[in-house]
């Protein structure tokens, strides 16, 4: 049912750029050690601070790093750290928010009451103060931003699950005595996954923008790994000696961040978030 | 009112004390011992021994938690493990350069995205319209940090408007403003991407609403019609998105102010994790807390004079 | 009072004159939604639009105040007002009209009210766009207003918000919103549609009080016959798009010529007696796709025939002003 919704994604060009764009990366991150022309982390300090040129594409840092093959390689920590924070959140917050709606009582008004205070707080802050307690190895980074975006998805699928739990087909099954496990697979996760792609997809964006903020605090990827965060960490520090360091970094961490929204964007036009909606109005009308 | 009143403020308190127990508790359930952080792997076994005493850390863990508590109330947020420097006035020293800031990007992210989001609206499909997605679509995107390097490089670096490094000492008002555009600009645009598009929606959706009609058929000028009626409406979805935003606009007040190494409290949160000032972390989350909550307080507060629907009772 | 036909050169010009009105949906295989539509209300009459959902007449009230929406695109004709043509006015004039000349209340009082301002602040709206006076003295013209169209205690209601006046206190406000400048004429689109059958004829006692009152012409538009059977001097019934039958509301209730209009009247319950089931006419408005190149009533028409459904019966006028589109009646066969 989804993906035959998903079809008209192949005609809407921005979506295909977008697409075209991820994929880039995905290649990019994949065939780094091929593809840079240089060791990202070999220093040679008689080239530092080189600008922008043939030889060094995107120029050389203090260390006389080639900046260009430092952004390739980060394309690794940001798409790995983007996809499988959001994916620990879909997985903890789907079946919570499901669970929530569905169930309703004292359990919804708890998870409702948590998921609301943890909304209120930035998500960086959240993230912050995981990688607090945990450090800063990427898979504590992956579960501090991962965790930060949690109550998302609870609420999303709580919300998709309230409207589905009214619809009629819903209620009968429930009233000839259907078990809860199977109800929330075969009826209410069909309606909660549609939205929760359209979630997750931005989700990536913005665990990569987030994934970029903590490395830029020295927080998230450790040095001298390179990562996107990292890389416009150090140009900010030599922003005087060379100002376009910071820069081209920069661009390619948004342009990321960008594909990824775009395809989200079109991915809910395409899905229409009004359909569950609509549902439940045709259901009104009915009665 | 008055028990709508005492009902959120009694749960401002509940989630603030929430916080703070949850913040306690974690930073002594954490692998690292403060001690050893802060005296060193070398340090002798007596000097630790002596640091807890005198960090408290060797009372049993209530007791520690009672008086962190019962000392917080009264505005008494402990001690620094790295200096023993007082925590609180830091904090009160810090604060209101954040308050400023999130203040002035707000209003920079109102003052562009309320006219922008209604004319977008307004003149659906024109050029204006497809510049303001353009425009969302791209403060989506683009960090609120990279904004902030990219506008230090263009006004600092390449124009030479504005000084590179921020001295910490801001003197004058002229000084605090000519020191707060940056900032301000680089989180304020964000801001702005978000209430435009969110503007741009609610008025489309109110604009096809019946009293918009009435109005015109009173023969109300079109921007009274938009103004007076249109955007009434549209502010309470806009003002509670904007309670939401509230709170990720303060955690990128933590990145703007590392970015123009401006003080605030973001800044003294990143400096004391860096040096593992496990009492300053603790005092700064919290007072993070304190804040969030108290904007959001305020925003429910203000439903009431928005939407007179809303019964306070 | 209100001649039905167009009025000759050498008489004044009726209040409101809608001449060959069509209206059509944007594009260029756009449905016309009202077509070639003609009548004339003169100062101080009363006139009722009838016709069933869908048929235009709503599209064709709209169009005084050119409040249709632009997806809505004229296609001909003129609206004049005391000789003025609205369509084709400035921007500002038509502003000037809306609230000032021309007063409109609609079918929903309870979306048609903004629910963020109170309904003395949307009267007070209302007189200051066209009257030059103080805040305070609107203020009082609104209780004046709210007392006016009887709702009690107006100097507290004043203050009141939409969400605690009932519907039909609401359609009060509106009624005393559209009059604050005392217009030359009340536009009433299906002002009872929406509420309790016994606040509907409340509604129709004041509009009449108040026409009397105030002298205005009203031009009130409804699927119910009924209702403004001793109110409206003439009829207008319209059937997709076009004008099927006008005429007098005496004489049309006494004989209708039309088989629609016919229909129409069975459709109304008799008051004087209980009956087992009323009359419904069977079938609904042919869509734009269906629609029938000869008369469009053809699809549901017992009387039908084959020319019927093959050429279109003009609009032919008969002795007394009355008008009537079918081909039977011109032989007198119908009715």
């Amino acid at each position: 049912m989804v993906v035959s919704r998903l079809r008209p994604i192949l005609e809407d060009k921005g979506a295909m750029a977008g697409l075209g764009v991820i994929l880039l990366f995905c290649l990019m991150a994949l065939l780094a050690p091929w593809i840079a022309p240089h060791d990202p982390t070999t220093q040679n300090v008689r080239d530092a601070f080189q600008g922008p040129g043939a030889r060094y594409w995107f120029g050389t840092d203090e260390f006389g790093r080639d900046v260009f093959s430092r952004v390739i390689h980060g394309a690794r920590p940001a798409l790995m750290i983007g996809v499988f924070s959001v994916v620990l959140s879909v997985v903890l917050g789907m079946p919570l928010g499901m669970l929530a709606g569905f169930v309703g009582g004292r359990f919804d008004t708890a998870v409702s009451a948590v998921v609301d205070v943890m909304m209120s707080f930035p998500s960086l802050l959240l993230a912050l103060m995981v990688v607090t307690l945990l450090g800063s190895a990427p898979s504590m980074v992956v579960l501090a931003i991962g965790i930060s975006h949690v109550p998302v998805f609870v609420r999303l699928a709580r919300s998709s699950t309230l409207v589905v739990r009214e619809l009629d087909f819903v209620a009968a099954s429930r009233s000839f005595g259907a078990r809860t496990g199977h109800i929330l697979r075969r009826h209410v996760m069909p309606n909660v996954i549609g939205p929760t792609i359209v979630m997750a997809t931005l989700g990536i964006a913005g665990a990569i923008r987030e994934e970029a903020g903590l490395s830029f605090l020295g927080l998230g990827i450790q040095p001298p790994a390179p990562s996107w965060g990292n890389l416009i960490r150090d140009g900010v520090n030599a922003i005087l000696h060379a100002p376009t360091l910071a820069l081209l970094p920069g661009l390619v961490l948004t342009a990321s961040v960008l594909a990824f929204n775009i395809v989200g964007d079109s991915v809910r036009d395409m899905l229409d978030p009004h359909d569950i909606a609509a549902a439940a109005a045709k259901r009104d009308r009915a009665r | 009112m008055r028990r709508f009143l005492i009902r959120r403020l009694l749960s401002a308190i509940v989630i603030v004390w929430a916080v703070a127990t949850i913040v306690f508790f974690s930073m002594r359930i954490i692998p690292a011992d403060p001690a050893e952080v802060v005296l060193g792997e070398h340090a002798s076994a007596e000097s630790l021994a002596a640091f807890r005493r005198q960090a408290g850390l060797d009372q049993p863990l209530l007791a520690q938690y009672w008086d962190f508590i019962s000392r917080a109330v009264v505005g008494d947020l402990g001690q620094s493990l790295v200096n023993n420097a007082e925590i609180a006035p830091q904090i009160w020293f810090v604060l209101p350069y954040t308050v400023v800031l999130a203040f002035a990007s707000l209003g920079v992210g109102i003052l562009i995205g309320i006219p922008i989001g209604v004319l977008a609206a307004v003149r659906r499909n024109s050029w204006i319209d497809l510049a303001s997605r353009c425009f969302a679509l791209l403060g989506f995107s683009f960090p609120a940090f990279y904004l902030g390097v990219a506008l230090l490089l263009l006004f600092s670096i390449w124009l030479g408007w504005f000084p590179v490094m921020h001295s910490i000492r801001f003197g004058t008002w002229a000084e605090h403003l000519y020191k707060l555009v940056l900032p301000a600009l680089s989180l304020g645009l964000i801001q702005a991407a978000y209430i435009t598009r969110l503007t741009r929606s609610t008025m489309l959706e109110e604009l096809r609403k019946d009293y918009v009609r009435t109005a015109l058929a009173k023969g109300l000028t079109m921007r009274r019609v938009l103004f007076n009626h249109g955007l009434r409406n549209a502010l309470v979805p806009i003002v509670t998105a904007i309670g939401l935003y509230a709170g990720s606009s303060l955690g990128g007040a933590i990145l703007t102010e590392t970015v123009f190494n401006r003080p605030g409290l973001g800044k003294l949160l990143v400096g004391a994790i860096a040096q593992r000032d496990y009492n300053l972390i603790q005092a700064g989350l919290i007072v993070f807390a304190l804040v969030i909550v108290a904007v959001n307080l305020a925003i429910d507060l203000s439903y009431g004079f928005l939407d007179p629907r809303v019964k306070h009772d | 009072m209100s001649g039905l036909a167009p009025a000759s050169a050498s008489s004044p010009p009726p209040l409101l004159s809608v001449r060959n009105l069509s209206i059509a949906v944007e594009g260029a295989g756009g449905q016309t939604v009202v077509d070639r539509v003609s009548f004339d209300l003169g100062e101080g009459g009363v006139l009722g639009i009838v016709g069933e959902s869908g048929c235009g007449k709503s599209v064709t009230a709209m169009s005084v105040l050119r409040l249709n929406n632009p997806a809505l695109r004229l296609r001909g004709g003129e609206i004049l007002l005391a000789g003025e043509d609205l369509l084709r006015a400035s921007e500002a004039r038509i502003r000037a009209v809306r609230g000032g000349e021309v007063g409109m209340i609609f079918q929903e009082p309870m979306t048609s009210l903004n629910p963020v301002l109170a309904v003395g602040d949307q009267i007070v709206e209302a007189i200051l766009a066209h009257r030059p006076i103080g805040a305070r003295a609107a203020r009082e013209a609104a209780i004046e207003l709210l007392g006016l169209v009887g709702i009690p205690l107006p100097a507290r209601r004043v203050a009141s918000y939409p969400h605690q006046l009932s519907g039909g206190m609401r359609q009060r406000v509106m009624i005393a919103m559209a009059l604050s400048c005392r217009p030359r004429l009340l536009i009433a689109d299906e002002p009872t549609t929406a509420l309790d059958v016994t606040i509907q004829a409340q509604i129709i006692d004041l509009l009449r009080r108040l026409q009397r009152e105030l002298g205005m012409a009203v031009m009130i538009i409804t699927h119910d016959l009924g209702l403004i059977a001793d109110f409206a001097a003439d009829v207008v019934v319209m059937y997709a798009g076009k004008v099927v039958e006008r005429g007098a509301t005496r004489d049309l209730f006494r004989q209708p010529l039309h088989p629609y209009t016919e229909r129409l009247l069975a459709s109304i319950p008799p008051l004087d007696r209980d009956v087992d089931r009323l009359t419904t006419i069977p079938g609904t408005v042919p869509s734009a796709r269906t629609m029938p190149s000869g008369c469009r009533f053809s699809t549901r028409c017992p009387l039908a025939e084959a020319r019927c459904r093959e050429t279109e019966p003009p609009l032919r006028t008969m002795p007394g002003g009355r008008a009537v589109a079918c081909h039977l009646v011109a032989e007198g066969r119908a009715a």
